[in-house]
């Protein structure tokens, strides 16, 4: 592995096990007895390689896989298959040095406290990441400052709308200066103003921080503003790697052919 | 490690001031928890006065009921609801993603619980103890209580053990409840939560003697009150160990299947 | 609320225990295990002697509280343990605009089946405990028996529903439910063994002890008046329902 490689993929496979319950009474007494065991295959066989300072976009219809290909990679899961190397370290293995060099943010969940202030939480985190007082007072502030949110880390996080909670959520995220960041649709839920907001601050994040970034998000513009590289997925599957350009041609629609038509044409041509 | 130790008093601080919105359904919750013993002084004293004669002292009795309550609140815990919940929904991918252990956070929050309802379950047991302030007789030998305090911390300890146990089973199982429901029940009759093991015939004595659930509620008691003897020691390390490594060895077990449940 | 809505959610009650599979299994195995423990403390206190109460005339007596708490459980218990619920995030508005009387739906909603494992142990207990205590009372003494165990069943949960309802004047009032749960364990001890203050108290304002003690004594032949009884749970039908009212009025839905 070249060590300029942030992740190395082989033949990354996930496969889910659960069982299943047909509906109404009688699928339940069935299920208490013999209870169908299924298998879903959500990776499958992915192979990819991230370079240190790139901005990645994972994009796929729902149910793609793309949830689960970012939790492989932060450690969350365990691969069922294939050969995974983020920055040098096995992440099923949680290694404190590489859990404090990546940073994870979900759309849909909450890092922090809800019922205490933000900067209650930052506090929680310079601890838990050791983080010496001077470095914390200038992260703090930076980060404060870049998402404008100086007015807000005061306040009990319930009481804050959706998009202050998502930038404090990100002030959280990247207290600790990661060289990688995960970013499972940050985008869900925000208006355009505070999106756009979003999108500048992470494009601002990799530039002056050369942080690595992990996307994915069903906002087309999104992606287009901020990925160097986009990989799509589906049914766990890669089956595009490469820039904007190369996807509008790959696409076959004509050059000013919206983004959603775009992807909805490979989507379409794939399934 | 003293960044664990750290994190954990800054984490309980956090908890403390969280649960302190809660006090008044906090206060509700230990009035309950001192009625099972109130009601079991007021049958005894009643079945004492009509001429009942119980194996042991009303006034063992008595200090045991009295005092049972702050103990069961000390040892008790509510964790595997949460943990269990935490696995299923999800939750618990906040805490893997973070170099500090999940555990930590539910060890903050058992230990601002039990500072803050040691503080509200007083009250109820004060007046508990003045309504019976004739039978009861509270050890004065300084060094009882000095094991009582160890004993009381091994068994909060356990508990918690057991409650990281059976709440990881959510790593294999849709609904740990009923599991938990189960646990409850036994505990609530074997720890001496609600009757006194003293109080058991005398047939049932070693069975009673040598079970886990005896460590989690009745050991410390007997401690302060003077009953035990050099096997329980034994027993209780026995116990100590199977809890808190099957505790260790369930929850690798999990991690390693687990799902991580969520968007 | 007309019978067939009854059963409605009754039959979807069953239909959702199903489909949790082992786990209703469980929780009614748990639930009669509850019971069966639950005849322990009170075998050792009538061991220890003092009155007349006999081990197996305590069976009894734990087996009619078992029938009783299980079908409270089953059908009372659930809703008023969710009134809580209902009213701080603002529920009671899907049952405020039903076309069926609110008070009455609120409380019966929601079903737990698995508790009705309780009712058969317990009435098995009832049936070991009087032959093993070779009582045999005649079918007044049952009936009588019969009509107390209804008035402490109503009276109970009708204080059960009082302290539920404080849920609308209380913001943190969730745990009443475990207080009323843990007051009615007093009911699974003979009456006798509470005297002074406490013996009154759980015959009227906490009446526990109407749920299975007095029935039990009634059926052995001691005589309580029935007919002082029927007025008083009617003026606490009318005191609950009052309540109700004033509390739903001062009910204004919670926004989210
Ligand atoms: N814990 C789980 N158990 C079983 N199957 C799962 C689990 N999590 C996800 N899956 C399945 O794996 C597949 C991929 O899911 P994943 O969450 O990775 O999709 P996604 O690309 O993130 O979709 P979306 O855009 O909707 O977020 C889906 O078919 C999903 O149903
Ligand atoms: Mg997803």
């Amino acid at each position: 592995m070249r060590s300029d490689d942030a992740i190395r993929a082989t033949q990354l496979t996930k496969v889910y096990k659960y069982s299943e319950q047909a509906p109404g009474l009688k699928g339940a007494v069935k299920g208490l007895f013999k209870p169908v065991r299924r298998e879903r295959t959500a990776v499958d066989a992915v192979t990819l390689t991230l370079p240190k300072g790139q901005v990645i976009g994972l994009l796929g219809p729902n149910g793609a896989g793309k949830t689960t290909t970012i939790k492989m990679l932060c450690g969350l899961l365990r691969p069922t298959g294939g050969e995974l190397e983020v920055l040098g370290h096995q992440p099923h293995k949680r290694s404190f040095d590489f859990l404090s060099r990546i940073s994870v943010v979900f759309g849909q969940k909450s890092m922090l406290w809800w019922d205490v202030s933000t900067y209650d939480s930052l506090l929680i985190h310079r601890e838990m990441y050791a983080i010496p007082r001077p470095v914390f007072d200038a992260s703090v502030a930076e980060l404060t400052e870049r998402l404008d949110v100086a007015h807000l880390i005061n306040i009990p996080v319930r009481k804050l709308s959706l998009g202050q909670r998502m930038r404090c959520e990100l002030v959280l995220a990247l207290l600790h200066g990661p060289d990688l960041l995960f970013a499972d649709e940050p985008t869900v839920g925000l208006d355009v103003v505070a999106k756009l907001a979003l999108r500048n601050f992470l494009a601002e994040l990799n530039r002056d921080h050369g942080t690595t970034i992990v996307l994915t998000s069903h906002d087309m513009s999104d992606v287009a503003a901020l990925c160097q590289r986009i990989a799509l997925i589906d049914h766990g599957v890669i089956g595009f790697d490469g820039n904007l350009q190369e996807l509008r041609q790959r696409s076959g629609q004509h050059a000013d052919a919206d983004l959603d038509q775009v992807l909805a044409a490979m989507f379409r041509g794939r399934s | 490690m003293t960044r664990q130790l750290r994190l954990l008093r800054i984490l309980t601080v956090q908890e403390v001031r969280m649960m302190m919105n809660h006090r008044g359904w906090l206060f509700l919750l230990q009035v309950a928890n001192v009625l099972p013993p109130a009601i079991a002084l007021l049958v005894w004293h009643g079945a004492v006065d009509q001429g009942a004669d119980p194996p042991v002292s009303t006034t063992y009795l008595t200090s045991y009921l009295v005092l049972v309550s702050v103990v069961a609140m000390v040892t008790s815990s509510w964790t595997s609801g949460f943990l269990a919940a935490s696995i299923r929904l999800g939750g618990l991918n906040s805490w893997l993603v973070r170099p500090c252990s999940t555990h930590l956070s539910y060890l903050a929050n058992n230990s601002a619980e039990k500072l803050l309802k040691l503080g509200l379950i007083a009250p109820p047991v004060v007046v508990l103890g003045l309504v019976f302030r004739h039978d009861l007789r509270l050890p004065g030998e300084p060094q009882r209580w000095l094991h009582f305090l160890p004993a009381l911390i091994i068994a909060a300890a356990m508990t918690f053990a057991f409650d990281i146990l059976i709440g990881s089973l959510a790593f294999w199982m849709e609904d740990i409840a009923a599991i938990d429901r189960l646990r409850y029940l036994l505990a609530r009759l074997l720890s001496g939560g609600l009757v006194p093991l003293a109080l058991f015939p005398a047939v049932f004595q070693p069975f009673l003697a040598a079970q886990p659930f005896r460590f989690l509620v009745s050991f410390p008691l007997e401690v302060l009150l003077g009953t035990t003897h050099a096997i329980d020691y034994a027993y209780q390390a026995g116990w100590f160990v199977v809890l808190v490594g099957g505790a260790v060895l369930v929850w690798r077990r999990g991690l390693r299947d687990y799902q991580g449940a969520g968007a | 609320m007309t019978p067939r809505l009854f059963w409605a959610c009754l039959k979807q009650a069953i239909r959702r225990d199903l489909q949790f599979r082992s786990q209703t299994a469980i929780n009614a195995l748990s639930s009669i295990g509850d019971l069966v423990l639950g005849v322990v403390p009170v075998l050792i206190l009538t061991g220890a002697g003092g009155t007349t109460w006999t081990g197996p005339l305590a069976v009894v007596v734990v087996g009619v509280f078992g029938i009783s708490t299980g079908l409270m459980d089953c059908f009372v218990r659930p809703n008023l343990a969710k009134m809580h619920g209902y009213v701080r995030q603002g529920d009671l508005d899907l049952i405020l605009i039903r076309p069926v009387n609110a008070q009455v739906f609120a409380t019966l909603r929601w079903m737990e089946p698995a508790e009705l494992g309780r009712v058969l142990s317990g009435a098995a207990m009832v049936a070991v405990g009087l032959h093993l205590a070779d009582v045999r009372p005649g079918p007044g003494l049952v009936l009588q028996a019969a009509a107390w165990a209804a008035i402490g069943f109503v009276g109970f949960s009708l204080l059960w529903a009082n302290l539920a309802y404080s849920a609308f004047w209380f913001d943190s009032a969730d745990p009443i439910n475990e207080i009323a749960s843990q007051l009615r364990e007093a009911g699974k001890y003979p009456i006798s063994y509470f005297t002074g203050a406490a013996r009154l108290v759980l015959m009227t304002l906490a009446p526990a002890g109407l749920v299975a003690a007095v029935p039990v004594e009634t059926l052995t032949g001691a005589t309580s008046p029935l007919l002082f009884a029927v007025p008083a749970l009617a003026a606490a039908m009318l005191l609950t329902r009052l309540h109700w009212q004033l509390a739903s009025r001062r009910y204004s839905s919670a926004s989210s």
